[in-house]
């Protein structure tokens, strides 16, 4: 038995509807994922037809964000950024700087498995930083430096 | 995972100095279950499939934008050949339901709904003529409806009656839109070999091969490949330069693809393919001109431009199969005179010419793309001009395209600007003598001996 394409669409209206404005790629896909597997364990056999199959939801499960930040060298920039990164609980794990005469670049890798707020919330508060400081800030999900920069 | 400093200020400048952005995600829905005698029952049928498949669309586009912080341009929705469903339609049944898709395109927040289309290599159904018919009207009539019309194939030769009809529906359908500057053809493709399953607007249509619906997404990057060969300079040989756009091609599908998949994953539609074409805008820089210029030619349309071009769709073919198991739809570079910078400059100063495009279009996709000619331009000369594009898709077994703009009242040496993606163009010259009698042939022109493969 194959669980169709139309079911695992309907799954995935279903839970997109439940989770409402919080639904992301992450948490849909982790319902529709326990809901396939609900319906395995009532039926042992059932797999999901190849063209849509589970292994094809597991892109993208990293939680890691990559933080940039571009502009002109002053006092309490990384302290900024760093307090707005705690404020969402969001864990730096690596941090790496460089300045070329006055002008420095910032990159931040930082865990926000454990995010107070969605992503969207992070990224504006980040970017409300920067704006206050006179620098550019901004924040990718690491999936897309996987995605270009890793065979 | 680790990164080098490097490795992060490349992808952040693609992305916000080099107008990397993944071009289009487009939904296919099938509409072949929409089929009916009765008008009224298709324009419902119609309405609630799209609207019921494709309301989320947009919205799930802009969430994976968001996280991932690479614009996605467009998000469109193509359409099972509108012919097909509407069989039993007559011209003025297919405007209604061209009115019908505009409105479903609307509902659903779209820029452009692709497929109402016909595909008549070999010959034409009622029904097919009928929409043919229509095409002027329909797109006069609506704002996001596009149309396309296949009228030859390596398989089958060129449907010369169609190429006929075509050269008389693009001039119609200048004619219509006058006030609009003949915008109406910036919305009408004819083909030789479609492809089934091309995301781009405006020859996107959902193939009668592909599932009831799928997702195909269109990256882009011009800008990006033109960085890229900025770097290697003026003493990098051949090799230096194919090496530098096949790596660029592979980051650019690969994040593509990713996008993409986030995209189906969050509507709950299966993945279909990554279209790796070139897609220029007249954004200074995203030019495919420019790229040809880079590589040593002071204009797009110099001697060596062919060259340049091929060297070029191959680097990008390379490294786009490498980064992805799935690619398909058009997969070339595409040489839209009007939204291309370097190509409206290198038309205005003469240099371009329709028949030097059209040896451009011998290597790569996708055709004689956005291109103004005088709004007086004979049909018959339409056609011939369709005719000589669809030959050099035949005999080379690849997609070739005309999609032209006589534009009302325009004569040579006026310019014509549009505004936005679709940009301006200056008016090129047409070769003023009469293909007539050869387009009033008729018939069909036969397969060539490469179709015969097996």
């Amino acid at each position: 038995m194959a669980i169709s394409e139309a079911t695992i669409r309907e799954l995935t209206r279903k839970a997109i509807d439940e989770l409402g404005p919080l639904a992301s790629p992450d948490n849909v896909r982790q319902v529709v994922r326990d809901a396939i597997a609900r319906m395995q364990e009532e039926a042992p056999g059932l797999v999901a037809t190849p063209g849509f199959s589970a292994s094809h939801l597991n892109l993208g499960t990293g939680t890691q964000i990559i933080v940039t930040v571009f502009g002109k060298n002053k006092a309490g920039v990384l302290a900024e950024v760093a307090r707005c990164l705690a404020d969402f609980n969001g864990n730096v794990i690596d941090i790496s700087q460089k300045i070329l005469q006055d002008w420095f670049t910032l990159i931040l890798i930082v865990d926000i498995a454990q995010l107070g707020t969605s992503f969207a919330q992070l990224k504006k508060a980040l970017g409300e930083v920067g704006d206050r400081l006179g620098v550019r800030v901004l924040a990718q999900h690491e999936d897309v430096f996987v995605s270009m920069h890793r065979v | 995972m680790s990164w080098s400093h490097e490795e992060i200020l490349q992808t952040v400048q693609m992305t916000e100095s080099e107008h990397f952005d993944v071009r289009t995600v487009t939904l296919g829905i099938s509409l072949r279950d929409c089929a009916s005698d009765s008008l009224e029952t298709m324009k419902r049928k119609i309405y609630d499939k799209i609207t019921r498949l494709a309301s989320r669309h947009v919205q799930a586009a802009r969430q994976v934008e968001e996280r991932w912080g690479i614009t996605i341009a467009n998000k469109r929705v193509s359409i099972t050949p509108l012919s097909i469903p509407g069989e039993q339609m007559n011209s003025a049944g297919f405007v209604e339901l061209a009115q019908t898709l505009d409105k479903a395109a609307e509902e659903c927040g779209v820029d452009y709904l692709g497929g109402y289309s016909a595909l008549v290599s070999k010959g034409m159904t009622p029904g097919e003529q009928q929409l043919i018919l229509s095409i002027p009207e329909a797109l006069a009539t609506t704002r996001h409806v596009c149309s396309s019309v296949n009228i030859g194939s390596s398989k089958a030769g060129i449907n010369m009656d169609a190429v006929r009809l075509m050269g008389e529906i693009i001039l119609r359908t200048a004619e219509l839109t006058k006030d609009a500057k003949s915008i109406g053809c910036a919305k009408l493709v004819a083909f030789c070999n479609a492809v089934e399953d091309n995301p781009f607007i405006a020859g996107a249509f959902h193939g009668i091969s592909e599932p009831d619906i799928t997702l195909n997404v269109g990256i882009s990057g011009p800008g990006v490949v033109l960085s890229a060969i900025r770097e290697v300079g003026p003493e990098g040989d051949f090799v230096d330069l194919a090496e530098a756009i096949k790596r660029m091609a592979f980051k650019i599908t690969r994040a593509g693809e990713m996008m993409g998949r986030q995209v189906a994953i969050l509507e709950g539609v299966p993945f279909g393919v990554v279209d790796i074409s070139l897609a220029p805008t007249p954004a200074e820089g995203d030019s495919v001109g420019a790229i040809l210029e880079e590589m040593g030619l002071e204009r797009i349309g110099a001697h060596g431009s062919t060259a340049a071009l091929a060297l070029l769709n191959d680097a990008v073919k390379k490294g786009g199969m490498m980064a992805s198991s799935y690619v398909g739809g058009m997969s070339g570079a595409f040489i839209p005179v009007s939204e291309d910078a370097n190509m409206i400059r290198a038309a205005a100063e003469g240099v371009l010419s329709i028949e030097k495009l059209e040896a451009m279009t011998c290597v790569c996709s996708v055709g004689l793309d956005m291109l103004a000619v005088p709004g007086d331009t004979p049909a018959t000369t339409l056609s011939a001009i369709l005719a000589d594009e669809a030959a050099i898709g035949m005999v080379n077994n690849k997609t070739t395209a005309l999609r032209i703009i006589p534009v009302h009242g325009m004569r040579v040496g006026d310019v014509v600007d549009w505004g936005g993606l679709l940009g301006s163009a200056p008016i090129m010259p047409v070769r003023p003598q009469d293909s007539s009698l050869f387009i009033r042939r008729g018939g069909r022109i036969p397969a060539p001996t490469t179709a015969l493969r097996n």
